[in-house]
């Protein structure tokens, strides 16, 4: 009776788990399904299940709106600032690790404020200070940007990850003659890996997906996915089943990290929990 | 060990933060302090006028509106997430051979961005052509008009968030979850607890840490909130979703571009936030963890 009463119990909460699972996932697979339909189709109600794939969807909304341009262009800024960041950071974190002092902590605790305060607050007068300077719409403009979010963001992680590095591995490559950076190269950047790319996985998922950005800081000559897609919506009788393409193709990137680091992903969303 | 600091580690990133950071602030504030509206011409030349932009703010029946509107989409949407999240944590953490997929599926929305799940939801939500007000009439309930109702719409977009931003929840309590000793969960099945009292006597109290700070981060998160109302809804219908970032934005370089006032009200906005910010902070060090 009491392994019964169990099994049903297994049965009722691995129902709901389906349940939930298919409401989290639906209005994706309703929007890949959107992609694959021809606008009448995508507007038909009841909705049409069997039809032909318009893949050409996908091809339409890659030459439309300079969507291709912004998806290259949104590459080579998430490389990029990737990159800044964590050559940023990295240093960054091994000092607030390792060393203790009263104006440290004060810095420490001002670049978390930062990470924590609105994005308009930097925007507008970074809109004043851009078009002043022609960094206005521009790549390195728009990369420099994102590190107001993404350095303190790192930093902290990475912070975390080294503290968990036992000091003595530094202190034996120093005393083997090594420099600091050496020791930061060849000891602590291999020691601290899965934070590395947790932090280099996360950075570039923000720079991919951030609005306000790219809406204050860029326009037509720096085109983000971002703000591409808010176009396809923008245009008065807009196409639902190329927007619905546009919008999967934009979440490519996502979708490997997803795929493939998932892991990372995870211990890079709980550790501020863990850690406190 | 007190050894020199390694300030070439520490100065490239200080400098980085100080120019497009600490700088840019700056500047604001000075602008704040100044007559300076674009749009009748001033872009050139701006006034002193010390507080009067932030008088202005605090007269501001739409400034207001907007931090209305903004913490009432965070105590919705917040809260839905955290009893929501906390359900399924558990489900998650009690079936855990099932767990891999199901977990997956409640965190993908994560990796979704805010204007993408914004053009989902449009077309979702769209009150004549939206599968779900059609999926709802199918089983004979009438749809509202997500969108368009003004005393509706800021559900709907805490409702939106809540499918976006759960899985952030959830993945902070499934950690807390692996971290509570199993020898005490042991300890209270033989004492005979079971079910709901287990759940109030030992889940929820080693969860409490997890619980605060999942809510420190989704209130913080929320309380930004900006793609979600600038692209379902722009703002409307009536301002009901103009969103306190959202709201600085028009009246800045979204289109009014009254740079001195959005500028105060930026601030304004931003000691709102970081006072909320800081009140979690210190009831945070008041739990041991």
């Amino acid at each position: 009776m009491r392994i019964k009463r169990r099994t049903l119990g297994q049965i009722a909460s691995f129902t709901t788990l389906a349940l939930i699972s298919v409401v989290f996932l639906a209005p994706v697979i309703w929007i890949a399904l959107t992609a694959l339909k021809t606008q009448r189709e995508a507007l038909a109600l009841p909705p049409v299940w069997s039809f032909t794939p318009q893949w050409h969807n996908f091809i339409e909304a890659w030459q439309s709106n300079d969507f291709a341009k912004s998806f290259l262009i949104t590459t080579s800024v998430s490389v990029f600032s990737v990159a800044l960041t964590l050559a940023l950071s990295i240093p960054l974190g091994y000092v607030l690790a390792r060393y203790r002092r009263g104006w440290l902590s004060a810095f420490e605790v001002a670049i978390m404020v930062v990470r924590m305060l609105p994005e308009i607050l930097f925007m507008l007068p970074l809109y004043v200070i851009y078009q002043k300077t022609a960094l206005f719409d521009t790549q390195i403009g728009i990369i420099l940007a994102f590190q107001i979010f993404n350095i303190p963001y790192c930093a902290w992680l990475i912070r975390q990850f080294i503290s968990e590095v036992p000091p003595e591995l530094d202190e034996a490559a120093l005393l083997d003659g090594a420099s600091l950076w050496q020791v930061l190269w060849f000891v602590i950047v291999p020691t601290i890996r899965p934070g590395i790319v947790a932090a280099a996985v996360l950075s570039f998922i923000a720079v991919w997906t951030n609005l306000l950005l790219p809406l204050a800081l860029t326009y037509s000559e720096t085109p983000m996915v971002a703000t591409t897609i808010a176009n396809f919506k923008g245009y008065g009788s807009f196409n639902w089943p190329v927007m619905a393409a546009a919008a999967i193709i934009s979440l490519l990137p996502q979708f490997i990290f997803f795929l493939f680091a998932q892991k990372y992903i995870v211990k890079g969303l709980t550790l501020g929990a863990v850690k406190g | 060990m007190k050894r020199r600091i390694p300030i070439l580690f520490l100065l490239p990133a200080a400098a980085v933060l100080f120019l497009i950071a600490a700088y840019p602030v700056g500047f604001g504030l000075w602008a704040g302090l100044h007559q300076w509206n674009w749009a009748l011409g001033q872009a050139e030349s701006w006034n002193f006028i010390g507080l009067d932009n932030y008088a202005q703010v605090f007269a501001n029946k739409a400034f207001w509106n907007s931090i209305k509107v903004t913490v009432t989409f965070t105590a919705i949407a917040v809260t839905l997430q955290l009893i929501l999240g906390l359900g399924i944590a558990i489900l998650l953490h009690n079936n855990m051979r099932a767990s891999w997929f199901f977990r997956s599926a409640v965190v993908f929305p994560l990796m979704v961005s805010d204007i993408v799940a914004a053009v989902i939801f449009s077309t979702i939500l769209d009150p004549n052509l939206g599968i779900l007000n059609y999926a709802l009439s199918v089983v004979g309930l009438p749809g509202p008009n997500w969108i368009g109702n003004p005393n509706l719409v800021i559900i709907t977009l805490s409702l939106v968030d809540t499918w976006w931003q759960t899985g952030n929840i959830i993945l902070i309590l499934l950690a807390g979850m692996t971290s509570i000793p199993q020898d005490r969960i042991d300890m209270a099945s033989i004492d005979g607890a079971s079910g709901w009292r287990m759940f109030f006597h030992i889940t929820l109290p080693a969860l409490k840490p997890f619980i605060l700070v999942a809510l420190v981060f989704r209130t913080i998160d929320a309380l930004r909130v900006f793609a979600l109302a600038w692209a379902i809804t722009k703002g409307g219908p009536l301002r009901a979703t103009e969103v306190s970032q959202l709201y600085i934005f028009k009246q800045g370089i979204g289109g009014a571009y009254n740079m001195g006032y959005a500028s105060a009200a930026a601030t304004v906005f931003a000691i709102f936030v970081g006072l909320v910010a800081g009140i979690y902070l210190l009831a945070m060090r008041r739990t041991p963890a």
